[in-house]
C-alpha cells in the first residue's frame, strides 16, 4: 500500500461524483489517501455506499475513512490567526485505521503490519 | 360487519409514522425492536434475530402498523429495524466468531447488501432512532455521517444511548459530543429507560 497526498488544489475542479470516483479508483488500487477537503455528510454517505457497492463485485471490502481536523496558527505583529484545515484519511476496507495515543493515525493491514502513519 | 368497520376505521385520524432504528452493528437495534414488539403488540416471539455476531440483521425488518399509545398520544407506527451500518466489511471478522470461510464470505456479502439498503431507507423515515453502544466512544465516522445526513434531511432524530446496564457505559460522553440532539439512555436488554424513550418519541413524532 502506498500513501498519496492530495491537496485541495488538485481536486478543486472535480464535482462530488467525480471526486468520489477519484477516491474509489485509488483506494481500490490499494492506495492510502490523505486528502485536504471538507466533505458534506451526504458525500461521505455516498462514498460509503459506493465503496461497499464495489465490494460486492471485487475482493476489496469498502473504504475506511477518518476525518482529521488540523488547526494551524499564524502570528503577526498585530494579531494571530487560527485556521482549521480538514484532512481525510482513506484506506482500503481490508485495512484498519487506528488512532495512537500520541494522536497520530496509522493504517494497518490484517496481519498487524503498519503501512502508513500520519 | 362490525369487524370490517372496526378494521376500516381502526386507525382513521391517527397519524402514521415510520420510525427507523439505525446505527453501527451490535449496538442493540434488534433487541430494542423486539422490546417495542413485546410492549406494543404483546407478541412474545422476536421480530428480529439477536446475536453477538456482528451483522446478524442483514435485511430490513418491519413491525408494521401497530398502535403506539403513550399517555394521550396515539400513533400508527411502523418500526423499521435496519442492518448495522459499517464503512467496510471483512469476512475474516466473522471467522473469529466461529463461521467457516464459506459462511463468512456469504455473511459478508449479505451484510454489504443490508448496509446499502439501510442507507437508501434513511430518506423515507419520519423519526430516526440512532442507536449507540454507550460503552464505545461516539466519535466513529459512521455515527457522525449518519447524524449529519439526518440533520441535513431535517429528519427528527433521537440518539438512543443503549447498554447502560454495562459498567463502562458513558452516556455523558455521548451527550457532550452531540449537545444539540436529544439523547435517551436505555438498556434494551433489561428495559431500564425504555419508558422515557417512548415518552420522547410521543413528544417528538
Amino acid at each position: 500500500m502506498m500513501l498519496e497526498f492530495i491537496t485541495a488544489r488538485k481536486i478543486k475542479n472535480l464535482d462530488s461524483s467525480e471526486l468520489i470516483d477519484f477516491i474509489i479508483d485509488r483506494v481500490m488500487d490499494d492506495k492510502i489517501l490523505l486528502m485536504e477537503k471538507t466533505f458534506t455528510p451526504e458525500e461521505k454517505l455516498d462514498l460509503l455506499t459506493k465503496g461497499l457497492t464495489n465490494a460486492q463485485t471485487k475482493t476489496s471490502k469498502g473504504i475506511n475513512m477518518v476525518q482529521i481536523p488540523i488547526e494551524t496558527k499564524t502570528s503577526g505583529k498585530l494579531r494571530s490567526k487560527t485556521t482549521q484545515i480538514q484532512f481525510n484519511l482513506f484506506a482500503p476496507g481490508t485495512s484498519q485505521i487506528d488512532q495512537q495515543e500520541d494522536g497520530h493515525y496509522c493504517v494497518k493491514s490484517w496481519d498487524g503490519k503498519i503501512h502508513a502513519t500520519v | 360487519m362490525a369487524t370490517i368497520f372496526e378494521k376500516l376505521f381502526k386507525n382513521s385520524g391517527t397519524k402514521e409514522r415510520q420510525i427507523c432504528l439505525v446505527g453501527e452493528p451490535n449496538t442493540g437495534k434488534s433487541t430494542l425492536a423486539n422490546r417495542f414488539s413485546r410492549d406494543f403488540t404483546g407478541k412474545k416471539e422476536d421480530v428480529s434475530p439477536v446475536s453477538p455476531i456482528p451483522h446478524e440483521t442483514v435485511e430490513i425488518t418491519k413491525l408494521e402498523h401497530f398502535d403506539f399509545q403513550v399517555g394521550k398520544k396515539k400513533l400508527d407506527v411502523t418500526l423499521v429495524d435496519t442492518p448495522g451500518i459499517a464503512q467496510s466489511i471483512d469476512y475474516r471478522e466473522f471467522m473469529k466468531h466461529g463461521l467457516t470461510q464459506n459462511e463468512a464470505i456469504q455473511r459478508a456479502k449479505d451484510a454489504t447488501g443490508g448496509i446499502i439498503n439501510s442507507i437508501k431507507y434513511l430518506k423515507e423515515v419520519d423519526l430516526a432512532l440512532v442507536v449507540m453502544d454507550s460503552t464505545r466512544p461516539p466519535f466513529d465516522q459512521v455515527s457522525l455521517t449518519l447524524l449529519g445526513t439526518l440533520e441535513s434531511h431535517n429528519t427528527k432524530t433521537i440518539i438512543v444511548a443503549n447498554k447502560t446496564d454495562l459498567t463502562d457505559a458513558n452516556v455523558e460522553l455521548i451527550k457532550s459530543t452531540f449537545p444539540h440532539i436529544p439523547v435517551c439512555p436505555i438498556s434494551a436488554l433489561n428495559g431500564k429507560g425504555v419508558e422515557d424513550l417512548y415518552q420522547q418519541i410521543a413528544a417528538i413524532a
